[in-house]
């Protein structure tokens, strides 16, 4: 078993096996070697590692991707947008819990979780407007007067037919 | 927002999604219409403008009509440009009133442009492909550095001239209805799969010759009054062959067998072969044997659609094949699974033949063991069997397990597939025919099955 310490001090433990889908905590606990020590993840909230660990026990014996798996196959991987329907139920969550578990799946290397949460959120922008965008992330125009008609000088020729 | 937490590499992923995953989430229609995923994420506010104009990946895959490359359209060079140097994969949809004027494209057909071509799909929409656009993709003496991937789809169209291009990447080539005598400088080491319908086999073979690792092919060979002359094929790695052949081809008596006697393929591990004339085969079943045994192929499947064929044909093929596994027979609907019936009898020892009962009596084929001793199955290995019959021979299907039930567990099946065409004019829902098969799951056999009309079961 593994103790990971989160950012607002939580302890969970975890089995290896399911601890150590996240290349960094593998990597950690190589360099650590034969240890009970806790781990640390300043960067990670319980409430977000509760989720992730969730997502790392389902997947638990699958293999993992190479760490130096060809680009081939990286860009094939990528270039579907599909997730699977456990996967689509687990992150049915809200955009702030949505960007935490990007964030940490991020941090913790964990790429096939940062691969759904990347397809997800592609899912939600595909056939939206920039406005729509906008408004869907909360987004601020930022655009100077002058940028903006900068842009559409740009585009004129795609405006909408 | 929340949004604006994520680190640039992973924002920029999701840009790559949105816009990269297939040509059209970047396309302009006819009339202009457009869909521009990558213009719309530039619009969003300064940091993504600024983040997708520095990203030339997402520049780089795009789908126009060939409308839009006569007048290159404003999108067109502003791609072009954005991508850098970056590999371009584009679509272009042949549409019906295109002309053969193309003059204004020739700056996107320019080497600095093919240079970067990656994949390159032309899609003819059932409309004639104009043969001067064609001839701006492939002319000769065309060098291809990066291109993986090369389509061609309802062109309809015979070059009469030979091509000689260079592709040293090529991975995936499909030309559909398109005859041309396509020669490469090089051989492409790294194609493994190529669809080539609608070419002759002289053209086809060729192809083939200078695609020294292809794995997959799938061929469509017209009528080709050479045919006789055509060389020996080597194939020295396809593991999956699928040929099909087109009417004016398959209506030459001979042609398909002639075909098959050419080809060697030592590492063939599935054969599908469909559409062969009643008269033809014999012939045809005598060639896959003897391709077989040339080959020493060691065939774990094989799909045979539309194939009429004789008790001792088949029983001749299958001893062949003492490794098979899966096994697909799909017979013309209006066979009323005569076909269906001999392929079941030639699947169940000898002694126990003439209690597979079939209803219909019009078959007067003979049967034929080859030898094969009493209570022996002609494929022991068989796991896997897809039929594709009429209806009304669901009981057929379900003695044909009782019987092989009788010589233990050893010769259970572990899935039977059957695509049903709906010959009762009657409504049948799938699970009314699996419930006549419950008895067999305690045998741990899986059951499919799937009713269709006449038409869409003619269509798979």
């Amino acid at each position: 078993m593994v103790t990971l310490v989160t950012s607002d001090n939580e302890k969970f433990t975890a089995d290896k096996e399911v601890a150590e889908r996240s290349v960094l905590i593998k990597n950690m606990l190589e360099d650590v070697g034969e240890s009970d020590q806790p781990i640390p993840l300043p960067n990670v909230s319980s409430s977000v590692l509760k989720k992730v660990l969730e997502y790392c026990e389902h997947h638990r014996g699958e293999p993992l991707p190479a760490a130096d798996a060809d680009t081939t196959q990286d860009d094939t991987r990528k270039r579907t947008t599909d997730i699977s329907e456990w996967d689509q139920k687990f992150i049915t969550v809200d955009q702030e819990m949505l960007f935490e578990i990007i964030l940490a799946a991020n941090y913790l290397d964990i790429k096939s979780l940062l691969d759904v949460g990347c397809k997800t959120v592609a899912n939600m922008i595909k056939g939206k407007t920039p406005e729509e965008i906008r408004k869907l992330f909360n987004i601020v125009n930022d655009f100077t007067p002058e940028e903006e008609a900068q842009i559409k000088k740009e585009n004129e020729w795609a405006e909408d037919r | 927002a929340p949004i604006r937490r994520l680190p640039q590499d992973v924002l920029g992923e999701i840009f790559k999604l949105v816009s990269c995953k297939h040509p059209s989430n970047n396309s302009v229609g006819r009339n202009g219409s457009h869909s521009l995923a990558t213009l719309a994420l530039s619009q969003v506010c300064s940091r993504w403008y600024n983040m997708v104009v520095s990203m030339p990946a997402l520049w780089s895959s795009f789908q126009f009509g060939s409308k839009q490359l006569q007048k290159p359209h404003p999108m067109i060079p502003l791609f072009l440009e954005r991508s850098r140097l970056h590999k371009l994969s584009f679509w272009i949809n042949v549409e019906h009133r295109s002309t053969e004027d193309f003059y204004d494209a020739t700056d996107f057909f320019s080497t600095q442009k093919t240079n970067r071509w990656g994949s390159v799909i032309i899609h003819g929409q059932r409309t004639v492909l104009p043969a001067t656009l064609l001839r701006l993709f492939l002319a000769n003496g065309r060098i291809f550095p990066e291109l993986r991937n090369f389509t061609v789809r309802f062109s309809d169209l015979t070059l009469s001239k030979s091509i000689t291009i260079t592709c040293p990447k090529l991975q995936y080539l499909e030309l559909d209805r398109l005859d041309v005598d396509l020669k490469f400088t090089q051989p492409c080491h790294t194609a493994n799969c190529t669809d080539l319908r609608g070419l002759t086999f002289q053209h086809a073979s060729r192809i083939l010759d200078s695609f020294p690792n292809v794995r997959i092919i799938i061929l469509d060979i017209r009528g080709d009054d050479d045919f006789p002359q055509c060389r020996p094929l080597t194939l020295h790695h396809a593991r999956i062959v699928r040929i099909i052949t087109q009417k004016d081809a398959s209506s030459r008596s001979g042609f398909v067998s002639s075909m098959l006697d050419t080809i060697t393929s030592p590492e063939l591990d599935h054969l599908m072969l469909a559409s062969v004339r009643h008269t033809e085969a014999p012939y045809v079943v005598k060639s896959i044997c003897s391709l077989l045994t040339r080959s020493q192929a060691r065939l774990t499947f094989l799909t045979l659609r539309r194939i009429p064929f004789t008790s001792r044909d088949l029983t001749q093929l299958l001893h062949l094949l003492p490794n098979l596994t899966c096994l697909q027979y799909k017979e013309n609907s209006l066979r009323k699974g005569k076909f269906v019936f001999r392929l079941l009898k030639v699947l169940t020892p000898p002694n126990l033949r003439h209690s597979l009962q079939d209803g219909d009596d019009d078959d007067t084929d003979d049967d034929y063991d080859f030898g094969l001793e009493q209570g022996k199955l002609l494929l022991p290995n068989l796991q896997e069997l897809t039929v594709g019959t009429c209806l009304r021979k669901v009981p057929l299907l379900v003695n044909f397990l009782r019987l092989r039930r009788t010589l233990g567990s050893s010769s259970h099946l572990r899935r039977l597939k059957m695509d049903l065409f709906n010959d009762s004019h009657k409504h049948v829902e799938n699970k009314s025919i699996a419930v006549k098969f419950r008895e067999f799951e305690k045998d741990g056999i899986g059951i499919s099955v799937d009713i269709v009309d006449d038409g869409d079961y003619r269509l798979a």
